[in-house]
């Protein structure tokens, strides 16, 4: 059984919260969750390699500095999925809490 | 508290390389400033989801340069993270960044830049420089502490930054305002940016006396307010110390038009950014021949042009470096000084003056209708005495604002010095019948002959050539002591 | 007949439709008939698709598409051919909402570079594929909307996360699909509902379009009922993309002519038996396992491998998946896309608070706050870095194994398809059950599922992998097993 205090915190890192029955369900399975994850602890020789992010030897392509994509004058790219105003998005506010 | 605690200022400035065309990680047209919202956008920089970034060459290679121009060390590789933190202005909740750590570090680190304050050269360290990717602007409906809403404009997101830390080497706003212009004009040299463009950099000031908690005012938009900034902090630190109370370290906002600094709402806790490696965008490795080959075409820098400057025009690093630090400037002198060689005279009417009128008139520099040429005809009738000190004054402001050719003009408005004898003679005598006083000062005091050239000066608006006016009034005393009339 | 249509028309390969609709256009009409007679006899029991396009309305592209084609249609590669495409790669103008409310009313405004590929040779999109939420899971059971069902036992899931697409292809509803793979998802559907799925290397096929799990082992394979629809579409699919910087510099390769030329020329290879695979799985499974195992040792040469590793994969895997999830997902926050909610003088912490909890079902909740604390400051070098290391052990593993053979094989799934609901209880049951095909998403490497039997009628098959960049030689294989198992264009009967 985990303290909710680490569910709180796994919440407020991920900005989002479980629901009551959703912290049962998680309560119950993180314990066995990081029991699976320090299955790694004890892997012999694992403090000498060096981290793979990559797992293809590839170098970072870059493009040529050439303006190719057009204006989008009537915002197709926003329109249906945002609400715009004036052509701005509107978000919630972000001051004056 | 020590009546003199030491200062400690660091600066993180944030530059856009407003020269590039298209944005850091996609191929959007970047001359998004006088467009409408939401128009130079596009799915990757709206962080749509399934987009994936691709680098622009070019951001890289003015990184590059940039680095070189502050004598850093260059990473052998180059590593995006992502910065991980919620906010309406970032697509992604994360920003594609650079950060030492780990697996991960800055295109460069370990350089400095050398300023020059109060007639001695002090060397800032530069920590290191990031590339970074900026995120939108919000807007607000009225005021901002009343608005329910905000409104974004993604325009600005993915526009390529360099992020540039220094050591808090500056020891007074003085210092930080020497370094950000050096710094500005070094960008500019570059061409990587335009610095007179709206929103191209922003200064983050950290700032505390030795011993007491660090202060962050963020996100200043020009090197005045940095100076005014760091001004009102120290007042504002000191007053607290002075009081008996502690500076809390912490984050502040600088309100330009009411010229204070505000907390923002301070954090319990130091944010934990999450970085790790891209998976996005694998590393690359810097050669040292891609290194050579941007350093080899670096133009000259303000530095190697101040220290020319001084051998090549004989002016004294003071002068020599107003100009260099206003790019412009030191190429309308270079222009001038080809066909003009009193170059302190030349110097200094620009640095003082004609810098003056052009800050006063507003000009923009690229659209200026005074032309080197005009100042350097300006200062040839000077030197020939055509035109008297204040002459030169009055007319200066309509050279520069109108672009003027002033041999024209000083005819047609009859603005040219009067050398005509006949003329001088008709009215000194008017002086001499309405001043018999002075005369008679005169007559004893050599001296006082002087105030008889000034009336005549009066009469004729200043136009009258002192010169000769003072040897027509010597003539007429020396002929009355010998008694004729 | 088969689900109310002539079982051998519905059943046949693309390569055989491919010669008809060039020969006759028209017979594109016909087949798409066909199909949506399929689709409407056994969509309500299975539920495939999220996002189905009508029929009048795909006739009606068919249309334009012919009109449009004219003199070009002897080239295109897909001429007429239907695909159905997992809900996790973004089609413009057509809902994508990868299973999750957060994105269920999003309609991309762009393609995914795949889906301009599939267009432009001609290929006629069906419908948007029932998945895991985004493409979390193993089972099709964590979609937000309902779970699909397996066609050969309606009981039973049809796997994860591209199950629906899986689905669509073994019930007949379309001849070939597109699903992603991240730790299996493509597999783990292909075997429990007995088609063949590819897993191409890392970087071979574009990610750009397709919506982000875990960015370093995401990558979008081809499913078909044989194995040369696999290599049609995989050539097509395959190859460089600069919009994503992550895509191997290739051009695209002809994968049907390199199988047929393996095919002629039969190369004798060495296949390394991974033996842990295959002893740790469900007897049934083992035991058909090996028997298909043993047809390919009539050609090739056939020794055991050690895998010395077992949970530690699987650990690996899920620290990985959780930490970069964490990261793609935290750009859902219902401002530029996804849902609304009112917000009106609420702060911004508040709204995005809303979104995220309403938006996201349970596991993915789960999958994007553990993925933050393995992230986070204090816990990195304990998960984190600690993964990443045991990756490169992994990959330097197999580096050894395939120098001694040219490639592994094991069962897919150590398990037959599970029924509905049966591992809710414990889910670290169902993460260890990933072990088999985990491995090929960790180091990057390709890997197929074939079909190769039955056991009480429900779909066995078996992985190959092989070194980066081989998929012809795991085509080849998949060739001499389809020509000596006969399990070629199966449709599962859906009761």
């Amino acid at each position: 059984m985990y303290e909710s205090s680490v569910i709180d915190y796994l919440e407020k890192l991920a900005l989002l919260k479980f629901t009551d029955e959703e912290k049962k369900r998680i309560e119950s399975e993180i314990g066995k969750i990081v029991e699976l994850f320090s299955e790694l602890v004890n892997v012999e020789g694992l403090d000498i390699v060096e981290p793979l992010y990559h797992v293809v030897e590839i170098e970072l392509p870059l493009r040529d500095d050439e303006p190719l994509n057009g204006i989008d004058t009537n915002h197709e790219l926003l329109s249906g999925n945002a609400v715009l105003e004036n052509g701005y998005v509107k978000a919630p506010k972000t001051v004056g809490e | 508290m020590h009546s003199n605690p030491k200062l400690l200022i660091g600066l993180e400035v944030h530059v856009q390389l407003t020269k590039l065309k298209s944005k850091l990680f996609c191929p959007t047209p970047a001359d998004y400033k006088k467009s409408p919202p939401n128009t130079h956008v596009c799915p990757v920089c709206l962080g749509l989801p399934g987009t994936l970034p691709a680098v622009n060459r070019k951001a890289i290679e003015y990184a590059i340069a940039v680095a070189k121009a502050l004598n850093c060390e260059i990473s052998d590789k180059l590593i995006f993270v992502r910065k991980h933190y919620f906010y309406p202005d970032l697509p992604k909740n994360y920003q594609i960044s650079q950060y030492i750590g780990p697996g991960f570090t800055a295109i460069a680190k370990n350089g400095y830049v050398k300023i020059f304050v109060n007639g001695k050269t002090k060397i800032i360290r530069i920590r290191r420089i990031n590339i970074e990717e900026d995120p939108g602007r919000i807007l607000y409906i009225g005021s901002i502490e009343a608005s329910p809403y905000s409104l974004i404009d993604y325009n600005r997101s993915g526009i390529s930054l360099l992020e540039i830390v220094t050591e808090p080497d500056m020891t007074s706003p003085k210092e930080a305002r020497a370094f950000l212009e050096k710094l500005i004009a070094i960008l500019e040299y570059l061409g990587v940016t335009d610095p007179r463009e709206e929103g191209a950099f922003r200064v983050d000031a950290n700032i505390s006396f030795e011993g007491f908690g660090r202060v962050e005012v963020k996100n200043i938009g020009s090197i005045k307010d940095v100076e005014r900034a760091l001004t009102y902090e120290i007042i504002r630190q000191k007053k607290i110390v002075e009081q008996g109370g502690k500076v809390e370290r912490e984050t502040r906002h600088w309100d330009p038009n009411k010229g204070i600094t505000i907390t923002l709402r301070s954090k319990e806790y130091e944010e934990d950014y999450r970085y790790f490696p891209d998976p996005d965008l694998p590393p690359m490795r810097i050669d040292k021949n891609f290194i050579e080959k941007i350093s080899s075409a670096l133009p000259e820098l303000p530095d190697d042009r101040i220290n020319r400057f001084v051998r090549q025009y004989s002016i004294d690093e003071y002068r020599a470096t107003i100009l260099v630090l206003n790019k412009w400037l030191a190429n309308f002198f270079e222009e001038a000084a080809k066909i003009y060689s009193n170059y302190k005279k030349l110097a200094d009417l620009l640095i003082t003056d004609f810098l003056r009128w052009i800050n006063e008139y507003e000009l923009m520099p690229e659209n200026l209708k005074v032309t080197p040429l005009h100042i350097v005809k300006l200062l040839k009738l000077w030197d020939e005495g055509v035109l008297s000190v204040k002459m030169v004054k009055e007319l200066l402001p309509r050279v520069i604002k109108e672009g003027v050719d002033i041999e024209t003009y000083v005819v047609s408005s009859g603005y040219m010095r009067i050398s005509d004898r006949e003329y001088l003679c008709k009215v000194i005598e008017e002086v001499i019948k309405e001043n018999p006083k002075a005369v008679r000062d005169a007559l004893s005091n050599p001296k006082a002959i002087n105030y008889l050239v000034g009336l005549v000066m009066k009469k004729t608006e200043s136009r009258a050539d002192p010169q000769i006016t003072k040897e027509i009034i010597q003539d007429y005393l020396n002929r009355l002591r010998m008694g004729g009339s | 007949m088969v689900n109310n249509v002539s079982y051998k028309y519905i059943s046949m390969p693309i390569y055989k439709l491919l010669q008809e609709f060039k020969t006759d256009p028209m017979k594109v009409f016909d087949y798409l008939e066909h199909v949506y007679r399929v689709i409407e006899s056994v969509e309500t029991k299975i539920k495939a698709f999220i996002t189905l396009m009508p029929q009048d309305a795909v006739s009606r592209r068919v249309e334009t598409l012919i009109k449009e084609s004219k003199g070009k249609i002897d080239s295109m590669k897909l001429f007429g051919i239907p695909i159905a495409v997992k809900d996790v790669i973004s089609t413009k103008g057509i809902r994508t909402t990868c299973a999750s409310r957060m994105l269920e009313n999003y309609i991309p405004p762009y393609n995914a570079t795949v889906i301009e590929r599939l267009i432009n040779e001609g290929s006629i999109i069906i419908g948007k594929t029932n998945m895991d939420e985004f493409a979390m899971g193993s089972t099709t059971e964590t979609s937000a909307f309902y779970p699909t069902r397996n066609p050969w036992d309606l009981s039973r899931v049809p796997g994860g996360s591209s199950g629906g697409s899986a689905a669509a292809v073994s019930s007949g509803e379309a001849p070939i699909a597109l699903g992603s793979d991240t730790g299996g998802s493509i597999r783990n559907p292909a075997a429990f509902c007995g088609i063949y799925g590819l897993k191409p290397t890392y970087g071979l096929v574009s990610r750009y379009g397709l919506i982000a799990y875990a960015s370093s082992m995401d990558q979008i394979g081809p499913m078909a009922r044989n194995t040369i629809d696999l290599a049609i579409l995989l050539s097509i699919i395959a190859g460089h993309d600069p919009k994503d910087s992550t895509s191997l510099p290739i051009g695209s390769k002809n994968y049907v002519a390199l199988v047929k030329e393996l095919v002629y020329k039969e190369p004798k290879l060495r296949i390394g038996i991974i033996k842990e695979l295959f002893e740790n799985s469900d007897e049934n499974v083992k035991v058909k396992a090996y028997k298909a195992v043993d047809k390919l040792c009539t050609y090739h040469e056939c020794l055991t491998v050690s895998l010395p590793y077992g949970k530690q994969i699987v650990a690996t895997y899920y620290i990985i998946a959780m930490a970069e999830a964490s990261s793609n997902l935290a750009r859902f926050d219902g401002v530029r896309y996804g849902l609304k909610v009112p917000f009106e003088n609420k702060s911004w912490e508040e709204v995005y608070l809303e979104v995220r909890t309403k938006g996201f079902g349970y596991e993915v909740k789960k999958r994007v706050a553990l993925g933050a604390y393995i992230l986070s400051v204090g816990y990195r070098d304990m998960y984190y870095i600690r993964a990443l290391k045991f990756r490169r052990i992994l990959k330097e593993t197999f580096d050894k194994i395939f120098r001694s053979v040219d490639v592994v094989v094991s069962p897919t799934m150590p398990i037959l398809p599970p029924k509905l609901g049966e591992f809710f209880e414990d889910p670290i049951k169902i993460y260890l059950a990933d072990i088999n095909t985990v491995i090929a998403n960790l180091i990057g490497i390709p890997a197929i599922s074939i079909p190769v039997d039955f056991y009480n009628g429900l779909p066995i098959a078996i992985q190959i992998m092989s070194k980066q960049l081989t998929e012809e030689i795991l085509l080849y294989l998949s060739m001499q097993l389809e020509e000596k198992t006969g399990f070629r264009n199966i449709i599962a009967e859906v009761h």
